[in-house]
């Protein structure tokens, strides 16, 4: 049974009845003519009129089926390929195959021979895989499938292939027909360090179709389809649709990501490309069985014990996405090579770790001392997929931080505020950790220079100059930390139409509270207890951070993307952090609060400013580091520090790497090209000067390896996918039949043609001489 | 430059000029003296129709009959032959059936009128010079006979019953009534035969739509076994022989009223050929009874008919 590719030209059919109208229409119209004699005429016709009866409806067939034939070769018939079928169309095929790190998982279906289990503990030991090697992982898996796409692939054909890691990588712009280079490509793409973007790869391929005139166009999927995966689509799908579907990953879900679909002829899918709608869709799952799996999601120094005897210590984040809880994990810190000292084969400091079932687990490790080198990798057994079971750490010691307070006071010196924020950065006067630093909030000369500081401190402040509200809410935005702490002076009008605008999206909306009644008061508690601030906090999530009462305090209402860190009680939000700025609804001044004369109120100054400081700088830390493969790394060297030299990163392998230059605001910005491995980085000096160091990791969601329902994936496809899943049909059989065979219209005109010629020979006679 | 012959007495002998005159007698007078001048004025050698008139005189022929007015012109004596003397009796047969009013084109005159309009001309001539000239208006079934005379009177007698069987014809062509004439020549023929037992000359105008051609032949080789000379004109419109019919056509038999849808182009080169097989029948069977076979267009001038008769006349002399 054919199909027909312009099917609307079957109405073309109807014209066939053309001849057969006209035919009837003629004879009606014979006229009767007088004759002498139709002696002759009788005796021809006798002869004849058989002869010339059928010839007629011959001629009149002959019209019906050209005009018939034509309209069937308008409408581009063709026949589906198979066993037998007569000859075949050519094709455009693309391949986008995932190779995001999560590929690297050990594929349950090839180890199933070495007691991998699909569910229970992650199989240790058995399925420890190398990290560095592809055997038995899901992306061999998944390259098997490409190359058997690929040898699917004849003379005529064309294909191309995406590498759906980010950034996307197309390594041929074009179809090539050359099958020996497509597989080249595919056997040598490396897995990424990255995660993937589907719709990214598969916008980039839109285009090669679009172009394409072969009769079957084809594009194939090759992924695990995390649900992460799916989830991320959906977003994008919700949000192109301007939110109108509601997603989830259930079956219902196909309806609204079919709205979503409604605007456009093909498949909606991320980005500003669709695919056309007479391409072929297959998803082809590398791997349907789920996978336990275990990653380190984030490591933090202390630094409360930094520089003290008691020594470092590392937060380490495990998260477990299986569904067991994991049992004495055992985590180890080791130091990290930079290419200058050997990679430390001794461990800095071990833990043990409980995780439960699909949630984290904390273990704190003790380092004995802190590495030469200042890196550390953190590991701890191999699973099912080795790269994320280790992290990157910088740990140099904490620098001094630079800290400027701008009081809101006439006169610093004497402000109650002003003396005990020094006294709890600087209690001695040394600058240890931090370099203090106190101007008044009016003093011009904020407003005509960069400030020279890690972290500014607004201090009670009712008002600020217009240039250095202009100042400071550069410095915030080029990476610097503000802290603003409100009390008795602060002019909610100000704040609001002035200051918040340029740090924060908060709302002055009221005072609360008494001081003169001091039986009526509130509490601290930590409102997110995850956050680094409180790493250490005795308190637990709900309960009271400090004993300090609390009689005073300003009620702002935090905006859309700001979180509240802490709360008065009450709810009433007390410590809230938005885009670099942390802002404290109560004063420091011993008059509203006690706070400033509570044990907590040092070590709570400390890590917010260590915080802070943390977001300007980049280093890693206090705070943990926040680089992921992918991104790229940028840095702020004052100019000084460059001594006209030209800089470089060097990356995890020893590779230097080329910096980009820039200037902006009298630093030097140097930025490096996506970092495509995970580990240590260094920005180096031509001279060899180390400028930084950097833990790049991985984006531990892609870490997560549930797979997404099979039933949602194809209903983001318009018209839907198709699932293939080798080891069933076949990919071979399944393919070969959907693709459309001959066209068959070049037959078709032949036999017009053929019709037309008979046609014209017959009907020689009505030709008058 | 050459002297070229004047040619302008040639469109008396057109029938698209003759169409446009009133009058069987203006008509034959004017085909007649075309004709005549043609005959003068072309290096035709044969014979001249004033001479049939005169013998020189003998010793002994009576005064009374010297023509003095050729003894004007030629100082010689001739004498005047008369109409007993020549003793030539001509029979016109005139086919007036149902298919003889037919024309092909429009504007032009049918074969009814040229064939009358011959027979008149015809006529006109033998009368002038001095042959009894006769009638005979048949179809299936002699409609009129007038025997032959001589006197000029029969002219009008003639031409009446021309003008009376040409308007009939028309009429009955035009009411396309119930009145159709069939074409069955070969007893009516005979039958004229059987009253004309002395020599002459027998002139058929028809167009021949006998379904009988034998019997028509048998007619015919009947004069000749009475030792008459004969004639055959044989009318044809032009379209009869063409056959140029374009569209899907309901031809119509003038003389059966029989009907047939016909496309013209699928017939018409059989048409032609059966077409072209009863000429050649007629010609040979003609030819070889030593009977004169004219076939006519009905768009040509009429000089050769006349010809045709003067031939004959001739060896009738």
């Amino acid at each position: 049974m054919p199909t027909f590719l312009n099917s609307v030209f079957l109405a073309g059919l109807v014209a066939a009845a053309l001849p057969i109208l006209i035919h009837l229409f003629s004879r009606r119209r014979a006229k009767e003519v007088r004759f002498p004699s139709i002696e002759f005429l009788r005796e021809v016709s006798r002869k004849k009129v058989r002869r010339l009866q059928l010839r007629q409806l011959l001629l009149l067939a002959l019209r019906v089926l050209i005009v018939a034939f034509f309209a069937l070769a308008m409408a581009r018939p063709a026949l589906r390929a198979g066993r037998g079928v007569l000859g075949r169309g050519s094709s455009t095929i693309a391949v986008v195959l995932d190779n995001s790190f999560s590929m690297a998982a050990a594929d349950p279906a090839a180890n199933a021979g070495a007691g991998a289990t699909s569910a229970g503990a992650p199989a240790r030991g058995a399925v420890a895989r190398d990290a560095s090697s592809e055997e038995g992982s899901v992306y061999q898996t998944a390259k098997k499938r490409a190359i058997e796409v690929i040898a699917l692939m004849h003379e005529g054909d064309r294909g191309v292939l995406a590498l759906a890691a980010t950034p996307v990588r197309l390594p041929f712009q074009t179809p090539i027909a050359d099958l020996s280079l497509l597989r080249q490509e595919i056997d040598r793409a490396p897995i990424e360090a990255t995660r993937a973007d589907l719709p990214q790869a598969i916008d980039r391929v839109a285009g090669v179709f679009t172009a394409s005139r072969t009769l079957n166009k084809e594009l194939y999927v090759i992924s695990d389809f995390q649900q992460i995966d799916l989830d991320a689509w959906q977003a994008l799908l919700g949000k192109r649709s301007g939110g109108a579907g509601a997603v989830d990953s259930t079956g219902g879900a196909r309806q609204d990501v079919r709205g979503a679909a409604r605007g456009g002829p093909g498949g909606v899918l991320g980005g500003a490309g669709t695919i056309p709608p007479d391409v072929k869709v297959y998803l082809i799952p590398a791997r349907t069985l789920p996978v336990d799996n275990m990653a380190i999601e984030r490591v933090r120094l202390d630094a409360l014990g930094a520089g003290s005897d008691a020594g470092a210590r590392l937060i380490v984040t495990i998260a477990n996405y299986s569904n067991n809880e994991a049992r004495n994990v055992v985590i180890r810190a080791l130091e990290e090579g930079t290419g200058t000292t050997a990679v430390g084969a001794e461990a800095l400091g071990e833990a043990y770790a409980n995780v439960p079932a699909q949630g984290r687990g904390d273990a704190t490790v003790l380092l004995r001392q802190m590495p030469a080198s200042g890196a550390l990798r953190v590991t701890f057994a191999p699973d099912a997929l080795p790269m994320d079971n280790a992290a990157y750490f910088v740990a140099e010691q904490p620098g001094v931080r630079r800290v400027l307070i701008v009081s809101g006071a006439s006169d610093p010196a004497t402000d109650p505020a002003t003396r005990y924020f020094r006294l709890a950065l600087d209690p001695a006067g040394t600058k240890e950790f931090f370099d203090v630093q106190v101007a008044r909030a009016e003093d011009p000369a904020l407003g005509n220079a960069p400030p020279k500081a890690d972290v500014i401190v607004l201090l009670d402040v009712g008002r600020l100059p217009d240039a250095t509200i202009e100042r400071i809410g550069k410095f915030r935005a080029d990476g610097g930390g503000v802290f603003v702490v409100l009390g008795d002076r602060t002019d909610p009008r100000s704040y609001n139409t002035t200051i918040f605008p340029k740090l924060a999206d908060l709302e002055v909306m009221g005072l609360q509270g008494d001081p003169a009644r001091p039986d009526v008061f509130r509490s601290l508690r930590i409102a997110a207890a995850a956050h680094p601030i409180f790493d250490g906090f005795p308190a637990a999530a709900a309960g009271n951070i400090t004993t300090a009462r609390f009689l005073r305090m300003l009620d702002v209402k935090p905006g859309k993307d700001a979180r509240v860190l802490a709360e008065f009680t009450g709810a009433l939000p007390a410590l809230i952090e938005d885009k670099g700025t942390i802002v404290f609804t109560s004063s420091c001044d011993g008059v509203w609060s006690d706070l400033s004369t509570s044990g907590a109120f040092l070590p709570l100054v400390h890590r917010v400013v260590q915080y802070l400081a943390a977001l300007g700088g980049g280093a890693a830390t206090g705070a943990g580091d926040r680089l992921v493969a992918g991104t790229a790394i940028e840095r702020a060297v004052d100019p000084d520090q460059l001594a006209n030299q030209d800089a470089f990163f060097i990356d995890p392998t020893g590779t230097r790497r080329p910096a980009e230059r820039s200037e902006r605001e009298g630093k030097v910005w140097l930025k490096s090209e996506p970092a495509r491995i995970a580990g240590i980085y260094q920005l180096v000096r031509a001279d060899g000067v180390r400028l930084g160091l950097f833990a790049v990791n991985l984006d531990t969601r892609e870490s997560d390896l549930r797979v997404a329902p099979e039933g949602v994936l194809p209903g983001l496809f318009k018209p839907a996918a198709t699932v293939l899943k080798p080891g069933t049909r076949g990919i071979t059989r399944e393919v070969v039949e959907g693709r459309y065979g001959r066209e068959l219209w070049p037959m078709l005109l032949a036999i017009v043609l053929g019709l037309m010629v008979a046609e014209s020979l017959i009907g020689r006679g009505k030709v008058l001489p | 430059m050459p002297h070229r012959p004047d040619q302008s007495y040639r469109i008396l002998l057109e029938p698209s000029f003759l169409s446009k005159l009133q009058g069987l007698d203006m008509i034959a007078r004017m085909i007649v003296e075309g004709f005549l001048t043609g005959l003068h004025k072309s290096p035709y050698h044969g014979f001249s129709v004033e001479f049939a008139e005169h013998r020189q005189y003998m010793p002994g022929d009576p005064i009374r009959h010297v023509d003095w007015k050729v003894y004007a012109k030629s100082d010689r004596f001739y004498i005047k032959e008369y109409e007993q003397e020549t003793n030539l009796r001509s029979y016109l047969m005139l086919d007036v059936s149902s298919s003889i009013p037919f024309t092909g084109e429009e504007g032009r005159i049918e074969k009814i009128r040229y064939g009358t309009w011959l027979a008149a001309a015809l006529a006109y001539l033998m009368l002038q010079q001095q042959d009894a000239v006769g009638l005979l208006l048949f179809s299936d079934r002699i409609h009129k006979v007038i025997p032959a005379r001589s006197a000029r009177s029969h002219l009008r007698i003639l031409f009446g019953a021309m003008e009376v069987a040409l308007r009939e014809a028309l009429e009955a062509a035009s009411q396309k009534g119930d009145q159709l004439r069939r074409t069955d020549m070969g007893p009516c023929l005979e039958a004229l035969a059987d009253r004309t037992p002395r020599r002459g000359l027998m002139i058929l105008i028809s167009d021949l739509w006998d379904s009988n051609p034998a019997r028509v032949m048998r007619a015919l080789k009947h004069f000749r076994h009475l030792e008459h000379e004969v004639v055959v004109l044989h009318l044809q419109d032009p379209r009869e022989d063409r056959f140029d019919y374009r569209d899907e056509t309901i031809f119509v038999d003038m003389e059966t009223g029989e009907k047939l849808s016909l496309q013209p182009w699928e017939v018409r080169k059989d048409y032609k050929r059966l077409m072209a097989e009863r000429i050649a029948y007629y010609k040979k069977e003609c030819g070889e009874n030593r009977i004169e076979y004219e076939r006519i267009l009905t768009d040509t001038p009429f000089d050769a008919a006349l010809l045709r008769y003067l031939e004959k006349r001739s060896r009738l002399h």
